[in-house]
């Protein structure tokens, strides 16, 4: 454990001395945040990093007292917040007094802005109450400050959004408003956790700058929470590394990201996925397995009553050969129609008009979702979802849910010969043979991301679409899944349609690449080739958008490094 | 499992593997087993229903007519002692009551039949309610409780289609002469003891009746309306809903009137009042289910299975039932009350059961006599046994609400 040597307590905003929490659980006393400390300067930005249940959240909240029911923070932890001149003890305060700090002198963003803002009330009066109650503003005032704010987050059409309903915005500028919400009452420390990962890389750049533009403006510090290195290293002056619960490095970002001291912290680098290894052009150009003929998929808006007459177009007159045995990469931003098209060659989207061919020993080809004889798509096409944890059945066990296909299907003779076939792909996923008599509960996301591949293999199918498969998981785990698909693609000469946002994660699988953007194709081509030689405008600005893991200009950055923490 | 995957099993049983092995159901009795308030409950409600249940061998008394104590009739408890004056016995007992001899002469009235013969009986307080409760008590003769006794014959099992007729007369208690009454006895006799542990059985089994026609008709109503959605949703949905606008007391007289027509056998009478308690009750659970269903549905696994080829009939029996069978059964104990409270009401209204029959319903109705009230307060007994029955299934169902889901956290 690292502590921080430091000169001088009046320099800190915030001081957490031995913080320690646990969790009461079904499974036990679970330690989730073992004796951490950590301070932030005024001004500073603080990542924190590591991977899910490294305790990074429960920490942040607890400085908001905000750590759930079943969590009991240790008796001589300390939360100290710097406050005109005195020193809090967050954990000290009473209930009343902790709105001194909840939103007053501490503010928060959260991961998803869609579920942190109320959905039936205005987004604006959301923000003017937030005034009225911290800064005793007038509503007029309020109002007037908040759309301020929302032109200095960049919202366009700042007084017109003000009025609207959060599920009005977009993804980005919802994040936007939560942030205006945020900087609404001037806390001196903003605490964001996560706040870009559920954003488009391009509108996850921005965001970022947008923060960094907010601190050289308003001299706020920030901590900020990301399992994303590249995020940090594009945006933190100093960097905690958490994993399960103890704070295992800390220090400057450049010296953490670069010159990594803890073999943790190497590990987390060492599995970043990198876009300057490219594979090398393939030689041969394979036969197609799957070729979609002018695919259109078009969604009824508006569900309910008997007219269904307007249509969201989410993919249109989409031609595309996929080429066998190889991993294809589908890229592009939300809304691009990517998951559409991936649905619809399992017959999982509306087809409106075109046609999916699938070539190889069993040809099939449909033209409506009516057509298709879902068994017989079953054998030779299978899904690996995204969500580890709501694609498979918690009260199956592993065995009966690998099972699945073989038993719905009636692919095996007998209960033996189905237990060999769960094995035979168990062993291949990397999954405990022991495991199978387990339920979904007792593992993991990346164990459970093993069980969904194992789902998707055990009836042999020749094609797999891995809808954002490896979006969920930490980098480590995300590593692993991503060399077991390599791995099968070699074994077993399946095809893969891999579907994601992040196009570091495709330079390191993929082997040819499309690039969809509101429904059309605009570019496909090898991984080289695209990485390489994008021809659209709208691929570099995807490729540049990558939050890489790279050295910043010293320039920027240096008025909060020059005192930076002795190491 | 099977054998094949038994055998890599791992010799080694910790907690944890025992945690991760656990299914829906070993997850929610774990998760029920730290609500003491809940285990409490269950262990209440567990006793009540046993005694309800093997009612006929807990009762001392033919709760009939039948086993009616002339002797004793609106007599008080009998407490049981172990010690008097008289000494100490480690046999629990009671002491043998008796009319006091009101010291009238009724032959004069019968011989004679004058009015004033008639005034003096009357004057004599002989027919005062609060005298009629009145026993001497005969300390000497102790009743020495003896367990495991013969007494009046009950049939253990009886299927009459098939001409099976277990009967068996043992008791778990009684006394040697005469009758025990622990809770005193009605205006007839009749032990309350005896009564109440058979009303208890009466009430929970039109309880379960009622709930059970009222899950097939939720099961139905909500199952198709959640899975198929739509239009088939529109319309049975504002089936439901209609059903749900009408008042329901309004509704039970007219079953009651029409039940009364129809010239039916106690027993049949009150199945049929459970029907209707059910069938007209679906509307809530009916919505909830439809409600579930369709958020299930829509979930990544359902989307999975049919992926993998599954049938629709499969995705509803693998997939979909377990997922609300928790549920379901939170749900109906939740409910058990309330159906008991529906018969109680119906029973006290005068619309369900009458008299003879036992039911908490008739004996709460009962209690509602003045006369009762003044001079017999021990009738009350099935008013005490009924609240707590209620309490025990609404902390039980409090308890199993929280531990119901055991999923319902997994995702955080």
């Amino acid at each position: 454990m690292i502590t921080v040597a430091n000169a001088g307590n009046n320099s800190r905003l915030l001081d957490i001395h031995n913080l320690g929490i646990n969790f009461h659980t079904d499974e036990g006393l679970v330690r989730a945040v073992d004796k951490i400390n950590l301070s932030i300067r005024p001004g500073e930005i603080m990542g924190l990093v590591g991977e899910s249940g490294s305790g990074k959240s429960v920490t942040a909240k607890s400085i908001m007292r905000l750590t759930p029911g079943h969590a009991v923070i240790d008796a001589e932890s300390q939360i100290e917040l710097q406050h005109q001149n005195q020193t809090l003890d967050v954990l000290q305060l009473r209930n009343r007094d902790l709105n001194l700090v909840r939103g007053g002198r501490v503010s928060m963003i959260f991961q998803e802005p869609m579920a942190s803002f109320a959905p039936a009330i205005r987004i604006g009066d959301q923000i003017v109450e937030t005034m009225q109650i911290h800064l005793g503003l007038e509503r007029e005032q309020a109002r007037r400050k908040g759309i301020e704010l929302f032109e200095r987050v960049g919202i366009p059409f700042a007084a017109k959004r003000f009025d609207q309903y959060v599920f009005e915005l977009s993804g980005g500028m919802r994040q936007r408003a939560m942030i205006a919400m945020a900087l609404s009452t001037n806390p001196k420390l903003l605490i964001a956790d996560e706040p870009t990962t559920a954003l488009d890389v391009t509108i996850q750049a921005q965001v970022l700058d947008l923060m960094l533009e907010l601190r050289e403006q308003l001299g706020m510090a920030m901590l900020f929470i990301t399992h994303d290195l590249g995020v940090i290293s594009k945006i933190a002056d100093n960097v905690t590394v958490m994993q399960k619960g103890q704070a295992v490095e800390t220090g400057v970002a450049e010296q953490v990201l670069f010159h990594p001291r803890h073999p943790y912290t190497q590990k987390l680098l060492d599995a970043l996925p990198h876009i300057d290894q490219l594979p090398p052009e393939p030689v041969e150009k394979p036969e197609p397995l799957v070729s979609i003929d002018k695919l259109a998929i078009r969604y009824p808006l508006a569900g309910s009553g008997m007219k269904r007459t307007e249509y969201f177009t989410a993919v249109s007159e989409l031609s595309l050969k996929l080429p066998k045995g190889q991993i294809i990469g589908l890229v592009g931003e939300s809304g691009s129609g990517k998951t559409s098209l991936g649905k619809s060659l399992l017959g999982a989207a509306p087809i409106s008009s075109g046609r999916v061919n699938f070539h190889g020993d069993n040809p099939i080809s449909f033209n409506h979702p009516k057509q298709i004889k879902r068994k017989a798509l079953a054998k030779i096409a299978q899904l690996v979802f995204q969500d580890p944890y709501a694609s498979l059945n918690p009260r199956m066990t592993v065995r009966d849910i690998i099972a699945e296909p073989l038993e719905a299907m009636k692919l095996t003779s007998s209960r033996e010969e189905t237990d060999q076939r769960v094995i035979d792909i168990a062993r291949r996923c990397h999954i405990e043979i022991s495991h199978l008599r387990r339920f979904p509960h007792a593992f993991s996301g990346g164990q459970r991301q093993r069980i969904s591949i194992a789902r998707a293999l055990v009836c042999n199918p020749q094609f797999i679409v891995a809808d954002e498969a490896v979006a969920a998981l930490d980098v480590s785990i995300q590593a692993e899944i991503l060399a077991l698909l390599k791995q099968l693609k070699k074994e077993l000469g399946i095809t893969i349609l891999f579907i994601s946002h992040d196009l570091s994660v495709v330079a390191n699988l993929c082997d040819h690449v499309c690039v969809m953007k509101q429904g059309q194709l605009i570019e496909q081509g090898s991984v080289r080739q695209i990485f390489t030689r994008p021809q659209q405008a709208y691929t570099r600005k995807l490729i540049g958008a990558i939050p890489l893991l790279e050295k910043r200009d010293a320039a920027a950055n240096n008025i909060h490094q020059a005192d930076a923490i002795p190491a | 499992m099977t054998s094949l995957i038994a055998r890599f099993r791992g010799k080694q049983q910790t907690s944890q593997e025992s945690y991760y092995t656990a299914g829906q159901f070993a997850l929610i009795r774990s998760r029920f087993a730290r609500k003491t308030s809940g285990v409490i409950a269950g262990w209440i409600l567990g006793t009540l229903v046993l005694l309800g249940l093997f009612a006929p061998f807990f009762s001392p008394s033919d709760p009939s007519i039948r086993g009616a104590d002339t002797s004793y009739q609106r007599g008080a408890p009998q407490i049981i002692k172990f010690k008097d004056e008289n000494g100490f016995s480690w046999r629990p007992f009671t002491y043998t009551y008796s009319k006091p001899d009101s010291g009238f002469d009724l032959s004069s009235l019968a011989a004679g039949g004058s009015l004033d013969a008639l005034d003096a009986l009357t004057s004599s307080g002989a027919l005062d309610a609060s005298e009629q409760n009145r026993y001497e008590i005969d300390r000497n003769q102790r009743r020495y409780i003896q367990f495991f006794v013969e007494g009046w014959e009950y049939s253990v099992l009886s299927i009459e289609s098939l001409d099976i007729d277990i009967r068996w007369n043992l008791h778990l208690f009684g006394v040697e002469n005469g009758q025990i009454h622990l809770m005193g006895t009605d205006e007839d006799g009749k032990d309350v003891f005896s009564r109440t542990l058979h009303a208890i059985w009466v009430t929970i089994s039109i309880a379960v009746v009622a709930l059970i026609v009222k899950l097939l008709v939720s099961l139905l109503v909500g199952g198709v309306s959640g899975y198929f959605g739509g239009r088939v949703d529109a319309i049975l949905m504002s089936f439901t809903e209609a059903v749900r606008v009408i008042p329901s007391i309004p509704v039970y007289l007219a079953c009651a009137v029409m039940l009364a027509g129809l010239e039916l056998t106690p027993t049949q009478r009150y199945f049929a009042i459970a029907v209707v308690i059910g069938a007209l009750d679906f509307a809530a659970l009916g919505r909830r289910l439809r409600t579930h269903i369709l958020t299930e549905r829509n979930q990544d696994y359902v989307l999975a299975a049919q992926l993998s080829g599954a049938s629709t009939g499969r995705i509803i029996w693998r997939h979909l039932v377990p997922s609300f069978s928790s549920y379901i059964i939170v749900d109906t104990l939740i409910n058990f009350p309330y159906v008991i409270l529906a018969e109680t009401s119906l029973s006290f209204l005068g619309l369900g059961l009458t008299e003879p029959v036992n039911s908490l319903g008739v004996l709460l109705q009962k209690a509602q006599d003045p006369d009762i009230q003044q001079n017999m307060v021990w009738q009350f007994f099935p008013v005490v046994v009924f609240v707590a029955l209620i309490m025990a299934f609404v902390f039980v169902g409090d308890a199993l609400r929280d531990a119901a889901d055991p999923y319902s956290e997994q995702n955080k």
